[in-house]
């Protein structure tokens, strides 16, 4: 994934506002990435422009080296439904689904049958431990749980990227600590990128890089490999 | 995408089961209204099509000389003439009897030529069953009964009686009849005899009713019709059922089309309420589409979710719909047959008819309107951008979007204001009634958009006078105009529809029954078997009816009347035969209507008046000729001038009894108008009776009647009626009608007739009100929060109530006033432009102030009483739950 001088500029009625300012980032594959930053600072808005949900204002996002400016809004949405996973802070689950209804919905929206589509959304939640817990609506689940539904969600089309806005936001330091663990498990050498937003520094040093935004530009940029271990050895 | 439809939608609808039964239910109550409308409008086509032409189903071709009989001579003469393609010609003597022994049940009576009862193939289909008779003679002419009536005669077949005509006449039962499906009507109230008896007993000796030729299959009809029509000349006109029903179909034309746009209101109303629910539904889970999207799902799989949702609303309300309207139908056939038996011509409905394209069409119709209802919402869904919606950044509203409401109101008044203007150009009726349909249509569109303005306005009142319940709830009305707009257009619909029935009911009532006042000046009108109706279902006297009546010193003259039903111009016009004379001199009118004094003009050969309408709708005026059908051939009248006339929608002719004997060859009467002698004359003659018997001297008329009479001033018409009742009611099967009886009779009448129209904007009214208890659930969702807030800073359940409540009031109250404002212009358009088109009857406009008060509150009571489901709802929140963040 590549950003390339982008920009992006919101209309907030009358007044316009920048929320990205000029980006240039590169995630290779494999690579667990986090972006730290104040509120405001554009993390959000950098993580939609690398997923497709959001196009440039001006500059070039790429994905696998195709600019997603070129692509159509239905290529955009095929691509995020076979390479890239989401996962949000607020879990993001439809309420009226129960978990593996949640799970299967990318390869349901693929056109899978549903019962195909199930089965794989089981494994998937057997993945992430909450095999017992298929059956149950969101309403009925932790954070934490609902957290690992919308990670085996994000998981279950084997996608190239898992992109995560504030993981664990929204969760206790246990169940944060046990989500990280697993995203921190998804990068595989040379496959799987995991790009996360986050405030908190404790959850930043799970990545291998660091990115420090403020005011939609880059401000620092910081290796990390290995203090994950460390950070998770001291929670 | 049935997978994605099986996870997402049903689970959601499922959810939301009180607000998807709710949505579902308006749908289902439009189709039904539409399928109900429809049925009843086919089954009473059919019925009408039995009514202008009996027996026609197997009937290739008609010889017909309309209401004055074919001459019988061309029955031989067509039968000589063997003209190819012909197989059978027969004649027929249709005409109506009543059976005193079943309380003058009234019945079919049909004169055929017997032999072809006894075919297999006899074009009727006809099963006939002979009865044991017994060895005595029979004194009766012999009849074959329908089944049915057979089985209802107290005292068998054998022996009864019938009346024909004003005569009663002996039959006995030779056997029964019986018949099946679409023609299971013959083995009713029928009665089959020989040509020559029905001949005998409808004194129609020299003619029958019309002659049916069946034709061969390979026959080329056209061309039978030219050669048929070569041999009967003027006599007669040779033509296919179809055509002969035409007449019939204009008469009742424009009843059946308001009558189906009626239906067609029910369901627009029905889409506005799905297409609020969709929206509210796309704005509610705006979210979640944002979840979709950012799974991949392209924005068409997001609008085929939400198209594909409405369409299985659309469906299941079509299903519950089409059952529900054929139950609403069957229901409703008997008072609807009787209302236009009344008013247009005795119909004889025995089933709802149901068709294949009429099943298809409701299922298609609430599924399409649906669909139609949520291709806005779901455009809406498809356009969200996944970033803004997952991040709930508010949905930003263009120009386009805001202006969209008044430029598709702009549209629809433009399209209907153009239909308008081209109405003579575009097909019949299009014009007028699409033009009213689609201003209708209009303002409402506008009405939901000016909802939220009118409430702003209202808003300072309410501040000032009323509590922060109720400015909570206006507030509330302010900020979501999409949820609350188009169920306030739903009620003002309804208040519309009402207003406008109620309108033109009031309308036509009042210019009748002035004309009644105006034009009769009887004090009693007598008639056989039934009260008196345009229609023709009373039976027929014979003119010695009218002289008994005279014999009786209460009554100064007895005036015959005869109503006849006939053709002119493919039409179906009223023929009024009366002794002009008698009729003007005897009249007592103040102030009669316009053309009544040139009645005893008529007294002129060939003379006749036409009614206003007549004129109008015919194009022919004083001095003009028009030609109507006689028995001895065409009879051309000459047109002295108009005469203001209510009695028949498709105009009427007024001519002298003595010309219309002489051109028609019918004495028979329909009506007797009465005039009352005052009883100081009554004493006059009994005293000079009795005196001039005395001396022999003439009588001096200068006395002082004046201190001689000490009888009442004014003679009660009840005692006449009831001496003639006493005298005469059961030997002539006599009813007896006052003047106060007439009129209530035809206020009744009118009030049936648009009774129609409010039987379906009941459904309107049912309709809005769904949409009022979706629309407040809704809004009681939405303000969860707010109203959980509410309590928790101390506000009792009983504020919440009002509050929702409140809201309720006022959607009622607004709807209530815009259906108001809209009700008003579109019954000065039904009454002086509908009206005037389809009868030519040009009536004052009558605002009906009194039930507008009425419906403006009944529109209001139906909002609140919507809004006590919702409220209760509301007042059930737990607090904690309802401020509790997700």
């Amino acid at each position: 994934m590549e950003l390339q001088e982008v920009t992006k500029v919101y209309q907030q009625g009358r007044r316009s506002v920048a929320a990205v300012r000029g980006v240039s980032l590169r995630i290779a594959a494999g690579e667990f990435v986090a972006i730290m930053g104040p509120s405001g600072s554009g993390k959000s808005t950098l993580l939609h422009l690398l997923g497709g949900l959001d196009t440039p204002t001006t500059g070039a996002a790429l994905f696998r080296g195709r600019d997603l400016r070129t692509l159509s809004d239905r290529e955009r949405s095929l691509l995020r439904r076979s390479s890239i996973g989401f996962v949000f802070q607020f879990f993001n689950l439809l309420p009226t689904l129960t978990a593996v209804e949640n799970v299967a919905l990318p390869l349901l929206l693929a056109g899978q049958r549903r019962r195909t589509a199930l089965e794989r959304a089981t494994a998937a939640l057997e993945g992430v431990d909450l095999g017992d817990r298929a059956e149950h609506f969101p309403e009925e689940l932790s954070g934490g749980e609902m957290q690992r539904v919308a990670i085996a969600r994000a998981l279950v089309t084997e996608p190239e990227a898992v992109l995560c806005d504030e993981p664990t936001g929204n969760l206790d330091s246990a169940s944060s600590q046990e989500i990280l663990t697993l995203l921190r498990s998804l990068p595989a050498a040379g496959q799987r990128s995991v790009v996360m937003v986050t405030h908190d520094a404790q959850a930043a040093a799970y990545g291998d890089r660091l990115i420090y935004l403020r005011d939609g530009l880059i401000q620092a940029e910081e290796i990390l490999r290995g203090q994950h271990g460390r950070a998770a050895a001291n929670a | 995408m049935a997978a994605l439809l099986r996870t997402l939608s049903l689970r959601y609808l499922r959810k939301h089961a009180l607000r998807t039964v709710l949505v579902v239910a308006s749908i289902a109550l439009g189709v039904a209204t539409l399928v109900a409308t429809r049925v009843l409008n086919q089954s009473m086509v059919q019925a009408a099509r039995g009514a202008a032409t009996p027996l026609a189903d197997m009937t290739g071709l008609l010889v017909t000389n309309g209401e004055a009989g074919v001459d019988r001579a061309l029955i031989d003469e067509l039968r000589r003439a063997r003209l190819p393609g012909v197989r059978t010609v027969r004649p027929l003597i249709i005409d109506r009897a009543v059976l005193p022994a079943l309380n003058n049940k009234s019945a079919m009576l049909v004169g055929v030529e017997l032999d072809s009862l006894n075919h297999n193939d006899n074009p009727w289909g006809i099963e006939v069953q002979l009865v044991a008779r017994p060895l005595a003679i029979p004194r009766g002419y012999p009849v074959f009964v329908g089944s049915r009536l057979a089985a209802a005669m107290p005292d068998g077949i054998a022996e009864f009686q019938v009346r024909v005509a004003g005569k009663i006449y002996p039959l006995s039962g030779y056997g029964t009849v019986d018949a099946h499906d679409t023609k299971a009507i013959l083995g009713g109230s029928v009665l089959f005899m020989s040509l020559d008896d029905a001949a005998r007993l409808s004194r129609l000796t020299d003619r029958v009713t019309r002659i049916d030729l069946t034709l061969e299959p390979e026959a080329n009809r056209e061309q039978v019709q030219r050669q048929a029509q070569e041999i009967v000349g003027n006599r007669a006109e040779v033509r296919s059922p179809e055509v002969n029903d035409q007449s019939m179909h204009k008469v009742m034309a424009g009843l059946e089309l308001g009558f189906q746009l009626g239906g067609l209101c029910a369901l627009v109303v029905g889409l506005l309420l799905v297409y609020n629910a969709l929206s509210v539904s796309v704005a509610e889970r705006r979210h979640d589409i944002g979840i979709l999207r950012s799974l991949g799902a392209t924005r068409g799989q997001v609008a085929g979710l939400f198209m594909g949702e409405a369409g299985l609303l659309g469906l299941a309300g079509s299903l519950l719909g089409v059952p529900l309207g054929l139950g609403l139908a069957h229901l409703a056939l008997g008072p609807f047959q009787q209302i236009l038996s009344d008013v247009f011509v005795p119909l004889q409905a025995r089933r709802v008819e149901v068709t294949a394209d009429t099943l298809v069409l409701a299922v298609v119709a609430g599924a399409a309107t649906a669909m139609l209802a949520g291709l806005v919402p779901a455009t809406r869904a498809a356009g969200e951008e996944p970033a803004d919606a997952v991040r709930r950044v508010p949905r930003l509203h263009g120009t386009l979007a805001r202006l969209l409401p008044v430029l598709s109101s702009a549209l629809l008044v433009g399209a209907g204001l153009a239909c308008f203007a081209l109405r003579r150009q575009l097909p019949e009726r299009i014009g007028t009634y699409g033009a009213i349909l689609l201003v209708f249509l209009g303002a409402l569109v506008i009405t939901a958009s000016l909802a939220a303005v009118v409430a702003r306005l209202l808003l300072p009142l309410v501040r000032l006078l009323l509590g922060v319940e109720e400015r909570l709830a206006a507030d509330n009305l302010i900020r979501s105009p999409g949820r609350t707009g188009l169920v306030i257009a739903s009620l003002a619909a309804f208040v519309a529809l009402m207003m406008q029935t109620a309108g033109v009911t009031q309308s036509s009532e009042d210019a009748v029954l002035t004309w009644v006042d105006h034009s009769i000046a009887a004090d009693l009108f007598v008639t056989a078997n039934s009260p008196v109706t345009a229609s023709g279902q009373s039976l027929a006297m014979q003119e010695s009816v009218g002289r008994q009546l005279e014999t009786l010193l209460e009554v100064e003259k007895a005036v015959p009347v005869r109503f006849k039903q006939v053709e002119f111009r493919d039409d179906r016009v009223f023929l009024i035969a009366l002794d002009a004379g008698a009729f003007y001199s005897a009249d007592l009118l103040p102030a009669p209507v316009p053309g009544l004094e040139l009645l005893p003009r008529l007294s002129k050969s060939g003379a006749v008046l036409v009614s206003e309408n007549f004129a109008l709708l015919h194009g022919v005026g004083a001095g003009e000729s028009i030609t109507l059908r006689g028995p001895g051939g065409p009879v051309q009248l000459h047109v002295l001038g108009t005469v203001q006339d209510y009695s028949w929608n498709r105009g009427t002719v007024v001519i002298d009894r003595e010309h219309y004997l002489e051109h028609f060859r019918d004495d028979l009467v329909d009506v007797f108008d009465l005039y009352i002698r005052p009883p100081e004359a009554q004493i006059r003659i009994k005293l000079s009776a009795a005196l001039g018997a005395a001396s022999g001297a003439p009588f001096p008329v200068n006395l002082p009647w004046g201190l001689l009479c000490q009888s009442p001033q004014v003679q009660d018409p009840n005692a006449v009626r009831e001496t003639i009742l006493r005298r005469w009611g059961v030997e002539e099967s006599l009813v007896v009608m006052t003047r106060p009886e007439l009129r209530e009779s035809i206020r009744g009448m009118i009030q049936r007739l648009y009774g129609i129209g409010y039987a379906q904007e009941a459904v309107v009214g049912m309709v809005a009100a769904i949409g009022v208890v979706t629309s407040l659930l809704i809004s009681v969702l939405q303000r969860r929060r707010e109203l959980g807030l509410l309590r928790a800073l101390g506000a009792s359940r009983g504020q919440v109530l009002r509050s929702v409540l409140a809201e309720a009031v006022l959607m009622g109250l607004i709807g209530a006033v815009s259906g108001l404002l809209i009700g008003i212009p579109m019954e000065y358009y039904a009454v002086r432009v509908i009206l005037l088109e389809e009868a030519g009857f040009s009536f004052g406009v009558r605002v009906p102030w009194q039930v507008a008060g009425g419906v403006i509150g009944l529109a209001t009571l139906i909002a609140t009483l919507a809004g006590l489901l919702p409220a209760w709802h509301a007042v059930r929140l737990r607090i904690a739950d309802a401020i509790a963040y997700e």
